[in-house]
């Protein structure tokens, strides 16, 4: 199973929100990273047919997917940031609604085998208005799983949640990944650091860096530091260089920064993670050389 | 059938319910605002004639009115003779006053007899007929013209439809979804239909129940005993308002699948509401004087309520390319 992006471009007026974008997915959970107008939301939107690029095309197995249309959709599934359902109607009742929208075949079992999944079965005759955040999110994507997609995409699907729902949420997706293509838009690098097999960050609407968690780390590998200093002075240089951050806030507070230069005399060299990939990458005033 | 029921769920929740039974009660406090109608006889003396008469028309009784007519038209007659025969003494003071009471009485009748007289000859036209107190009947389906309520009943249910998608968002779960585009819209334009139908004809008949809650049921009687209702063979005044309630109905449903249109072309609420109301009021506005207003949406039975001499086929069939037409563009703007 493939998901090939060919030249995919998309310009509204004057933007351009995606501009060449080029990718081959399999099955997996890929994250899509980057700040605000980076052309995440532009790429799902293409990829659940709901945009047509202005250049360049989608193939499914080697199928443009808006020449696919339906067939596509029968094997797609998505979660918008926010999904809109209905809060006049239960859990149960959206479960039913889209099951007749998505086609699904002996429904009432695949509700109730998703209600278990995502631990709604008890609260599913409520109505939807009355759920919490991280109860309607578990929904959203019992919601999208419904058809059994074989690709399937979650915008944001962390956001506005408190931790315990991003962990449950979290494991939710690394449960259902190995047979699906998913893509995952998201802020909170955190979400996807031990479940995502690819990552693509995207900055104004071009790849900055893709590859698996492993291939981005050692992309800035050796640029990553920490030093120890007095707290004025550490918020100081945070406050001056938008790619650095406050790891402890005590009288000796330590800073820690992805850098091309040593930060300062007796910084040390650290092992990257996401968050330093993020912060190296989308961080104004830092300078990059990948 | 299953994504149907949904869409009239979506459709029917408290707040479209409260809507509904306010405008229902609205509908029927209207029946009691007092009107002043312009006639040439009086309702009362009619009244009082028709108790008299009351029941099928015959020879007698046309007689009869024939020769009240001709005893009124005689006092009148007589009143300058009889006047001067009083100032010359050829008649006492008592005889004149008891002709003065005459001739005022004869002035009072005079119109109201002669409408009687000419219902009469209506009957004795048409070949039969059943004297009762019309009058009401008359005004009410006369009033039986573009209704306000419903319209703006049917624009506040309707809208909500697909803007209420546009403006949550689900949009684009909806699409995502394999039966979210054409069988989707195809149902909500259907769902849209259906209730603008049924909640127009529910306001309509509640108009009815009403009426015969406060005059009497006179569903039964031929609307041809009514004048100027000769046209309509052997339909019953109840059967009389029921097609016309549903021609207007179809009407509003004809409107509710314009509305859907409007608002996947807007997908807005506000300009959909504008628009809409524009579109369906204004040209009720200026139906008053101008026949070719009132074929916009609601058929040409909007404007006064008749629909003598219409060809009912051709009203439908052109509600039918109409709600075709819309249906596509809906279609089209939907997914667009």
């Amino acid at each position: 199973m493939e998901l090939k992006y060919e030249n995919i471009t998309k310009k509204y007026r004057r933007k351009t929100a995606l501009d060449g974008f080029n990718a081959a997915l399999h099955e997996g959970i890929y994250a899509l990273l980057g700040p605000n107008g980076a052309g995440k939301s532009t790429l799902m939107n293409i990829t659940a047919t709901l945009l047509k690029p202005t250049a360049g095309s989608v193939l499914f197995d080697g199928t443009d997917i808006f020449k696919l249309g339906g067939e596509y959709r029968n094997i797609l599934g998505y979660l918008p940031q926010d999904p809109g359902f209905y809060p006049t109607f239960s859990g149960l009742e959206i479960m039913k609604y889209f099951a007749e929208l998505k086609n699904v075949n002996s429904p009432q079992n695949r509700i109730e085998q998703l209600l278990e999944f995502v631990n709604l079965q008890d609260d599913c005759n409520r109505k939807y208005k009355e759920y919490s955040g991280g109860m309607k999110r578990r929904l959203g994507i019992a919601v999208s799983l419904l058809n059994d997609p074989k690709i399937l995409i979650l915008d944001e699907p962390t956001a506005g949640l408190d931790p315990k729902e991003r962990v449950r949420f979290r494991n939710i997706i690394g449960k259902i990944g190995s047979d699906k293509i998913i893509i995952l838009a998201t802020h909170i690098v955190s979400d996807i650091e031990n479940i995502a097999q690819g990552i693509i960050f995207l900055n104004g609407g071009k790849i900055a860096l893709s590859g698996s968690v492993s291939d981005v780390l050692g992309a800035i590998s050796g640029k990553v530091y920490e030093f120890k200093t007095d707290k004025k002075t550490a918020e100081e240089y945070v406050f001056s260089h938008p790619n650095a951050r406050l790891i402890a806030s005590e009288e000796n507070s330590a800073v820690r920064t992805a850098s091309d230069k040593l930060p300062s005399e007796g910084a040390v060299l650290c092992e990257p993670t996401l968050e330093d990939v993020y912060m190296y990458l989308f961080s104004e005033s830092s300078e990059k050389e990948i | 059938m299953k994504l149907l029921f949904f869409e009239f769920k979506k459709i029917f929740t408290k707040k479209t319910i409260i809507l509904l039974a306010v405008i229902i009660l609205a509908q029927i406090a209207v029946m009691f605002i007092p009107k002043n109608y312009e006639r040439n006889f009086s309702p009362i003396i009619y009244k009082r004639y028709i108790e008299e008469l009351s029941g099928e028309f015959s020879e007698e009784k046309y007689n009869a009115v024939k020769a009240r007519c001709d005893a009124i038209n005689e006092v009148l007659s007589s009143d300058d003779a009889i006047t001067a025969a009083y100032h010359n003494g050829e008649i006492t003071a008592e005889e004149y006053y008891k002709h003065s009471y005459e001739r005022t009485k004869a002035l009072n009748e005079k119109s109201t007899a002669e409408y009687l007289l000419e219902k009469s000859d209506y009957f004795k036209k048409i070949g039969g007929g059943v004297y009762f107190y019309d009058v009401d009947c008359g005004d009410f389906l006369a009033e039986n013209g573009f209704n306000f309520l419903a319209a703006f009943a049917v624009i506040f249910i309707t809208i909500p439809i697909f803007c209420a998608e546009y403006r949550s968002n689900a949009r684009s779960m909806l699409f995502s979804s394999v039966n979210g585009t054409h069988r989707l819209c195809g149902c909500k334009i259907t769902a849209a239909a259906v209730c603008a139908f049924f909640i127009s004809m529910l306001i309509f008949m509640a108009r009815y129940c009403c009426f015969c809650g406060i005059y009497g049921n006179f569903g039964g009687y031929l609307v041809r005993n009514i004048m100027d209702y000769s046209a309509f063979g052997n339909l019953s005044i109840f059967g009389y308002y029921f097609l016309n309630s549903v021609i207007k109905s179809a009407g509003l449903a004809v409107g509710a699948v314009f509305i859907c249109a409007v608002s996947c072309i807007t997908g807005n609420t506000l300009f959909t509401a504008f628009f809409v109301s524009l579109a369906i009021f204004f040209p009720a506005f200026l139906t008053v004087n101008s026949q070719i207003f009132s074929y916009a949406f609601l058929g040409f039975t909007i404007e006064n309520g008749y629909f003598a001499g219409a060809n009912i086929a051709l009203i439908f069939g052109i509600m039918l390319i109409k709600i075709v037409i819309y249906s596509l563009i809906c279609n089209y703007a939907w997914r667009k």
